[in-house]
Order: C-alpha cells, then structure tokens, then sequence
C-alpha cells in the first residue's frame, strides 16, 4: 500500500514537470512584454525575461528530479538497513 | 446546434456596470460554488450531529464509513507530509471533498466551479500562502535565505520559480476541467441524436469521474508536497 501512495507521489510529481517547465516561460514572457510596453527600451526587457523564464524552468525541473532522486535513495538505504 | 453549445460562464445575477462597459455580478460559477458549498455544509452537519451517539466501538454502518472517511484522510496526509504533520488532514480534507464535488458537480449538469480559473488560482493561492507561513514559521525569515542558494546568482531564477509554483497548480486543475467541459459541450451540441445514447455516459465516467479524482488528487498531493516541502 506504502510503495503505491509513493508511486502516486511519483507520478503527480512527473506529470507537474511539463507545467514546472512551461509556467515560469510564459510569465516571463509576459512580464517582458509588459515591461517593454512602460518603458521604451522593447524588447531589452522581453529578452532578459525569457532567458530568466528559461533558467527559471530549469531549476523548477532540477528541484522536483532532485526531490524525486533524494527520496529513492532514502529508500534504497532503508531497505538495505533490512 | 448554437443553443446546446454552451461552455461559458455567463452572468446570472448583474449587479452593476463599471464605465468602460464591463458588468460585475454573480456569475455562474458562483453559483455553482455555493451550490456545493450548501451540499458538504448539509453533509458537515448531518454528521456533527450524528457524531454525538457515535460509541467507542462502532456499532453503526454510518460511524464505520464516517470513521473510514477521516482514518483514510489521516493516512493519506502523514504519508505525503510525514506522521508530525498529519494535522493538515483538517484541512486538506475538506478542501479534497470541496474540489472533487466540484469536478463532479458536471456530472449533474452544472459547470464544474473548476472549470474557471479564478476558483482554481485562489484554491492554489491558498497552497502559495501556506508555503511561506508554513516555511516561516518553521525556519523563521532564513527560508528566505534558501532563495540565494546556492549562489546569490540565482536568486531572480528561484524567485520565478516560487512564483510560477501556485500558477502552474491552477493552471493544471483549470486546464482539465475545462478540457472536459469542452469536448462534452462540443459532443453534444455535434453528435446526431443516435450518438446521444450510451456514449456520452463513458465520457462522463472518463472527463468527469476519472479525470476529475485524479485532478483533486494531483492538486492535493502536489499542495501537500509543496507545504511539507518548505517544512522541511
């Protein structure tokens, strides 16, 4: 029962990654847009952004595969101690 | 075929016109909430007031499905935020019923409330808030300091990524429900009466009940991960 509710963690965890990588490319894209728009320096803002909204998606995706590969080896270790 | 599709969130009770032409009222959505808001409010007190002849050993079908219901919640919350948080089951309870009553709620022809992204953005609102309350409370305002690790660098990078944490949830629930909602809208204002018979009850059991348990499901998961995360 304990490895399907891990397993069920697991999957919500992967499914999210797409978002993860999505979400934080397109609101910066918009918030270098809107930035572009106030100021007049277009697309200074637009290209920071996306390169900030890239590396954002990045590290989303590092932290949840790092989140994922610290739990297994939690249980690789508890089921040697076994 | 333009009077049965019908997807939208229309305005059902106007209260007053902004000047740039905009009409702020109750929406269906609204509705729609308070509609299942009434029905777990009606449940919550059935229950309370059935909870006082509850006996130490049960001794009726009702006390053992009740008892079932909130030994399930209790579990399922300590083994995704661990056994000393397993308080959040109070809360993440009621917010499981609430989101999956809603998914569900398109089964008896009403909008699903989580078919519009204001309902879904404050619901993951809610989950953001927590994270910061949660995480200050337990590591003090050094839980900032971990958005400058591991170099000060990449603290604009960590501040997108928190940020996007609370929209990528809502978009993911909104996008589901939505999904749903659409292609049962467009099935049946396209599909000639002959279609309109069996099929559409394997489409609600897929975009409805299966899509819309595992949509509360991720949300809540992906809520609790998140809260226990910044705990840790």
């Amino acid at each position: 029962m304990k490895s399907k509710k891990g397993l069920a963690t697991t999957f919500a965890l992967v499914t999210q990654l797409g978002f993860s990588m999505v979400i934080p490319i397109f609101l910066c894209f918009f918030i270098g847009i809107f930035l572009d728009k106030i100021t007049t320096l277009s697309p200074l803002f637009l290209i920071i952004f996306i390169f900030l909204g890239v590396g954002a998606a990045f590290r989303n995706m590092f932290y949840i595969i790092l989140k994922e590969a610290k739990k297994g080896e939690h249980h690789e270790k508890r089921d040697f101690k076994r | 075929m333009d009077e049965q599709l019908d997807f939208g969130i229309h305005m059902i009770i106007p209260l007053f016109e902004t000047s740039d032409g905009s009409v702020f009222g109750f929406t269906t959505t609204h509705i729609n909430t308070w509609i299942v808001i009434a029905v777990l409010t009606i449940f919550g007190l059935y229950v309370n007031a059935k909870v006082k002849n509850f006996k130490t050993i049960p001794d009726t079908k009702f006390q053992v499905l009740i008892e079932a219901i909130v030994d399930m919640f209790e579990s399922f919350t300590a083994s995704t935020m661990g056994e000393k948080n397993k308080s959040f089951s109070m809360f993440y309870g009621p917010l499981f019923l609430f989101i999956l009553l809603s998914n569900l709620s398109g089964l008896v022809g009403l909008r699903p409330p989580t078919a519009d992204i204001a309902t879904t953005f404050a619901l993951s609102l809610t989950t953001f808030f927590m994270i910061q309350w949660y995480g200050v409370k337990s590591k003090g305002f050094g839980y900032y300091k971990e958005l400058m690790e591991p170099i000060p660098l990449l603290l604009p990078l960590n501040v997108i990524g928190e940020l996007s944490n609370p929209i990528s949830l809502s978009f993911r629930l909104f996008g589901n429900i939505l999904g749903g909602t659409i292609i049962m809208g467009l099935y049946y204002s396209m599909i000639p009466w002959f279609g309109l018979i069996g099929i559409p009850s394997l489409l609600h059991m897929y975009f409805d009940i299966f899509a819309g348990a595992l949509q509360t499901l991720i949300f809540i998961m992906l809520s609790m991960t998140f809260v226990s995360g910044a705990m840790e």
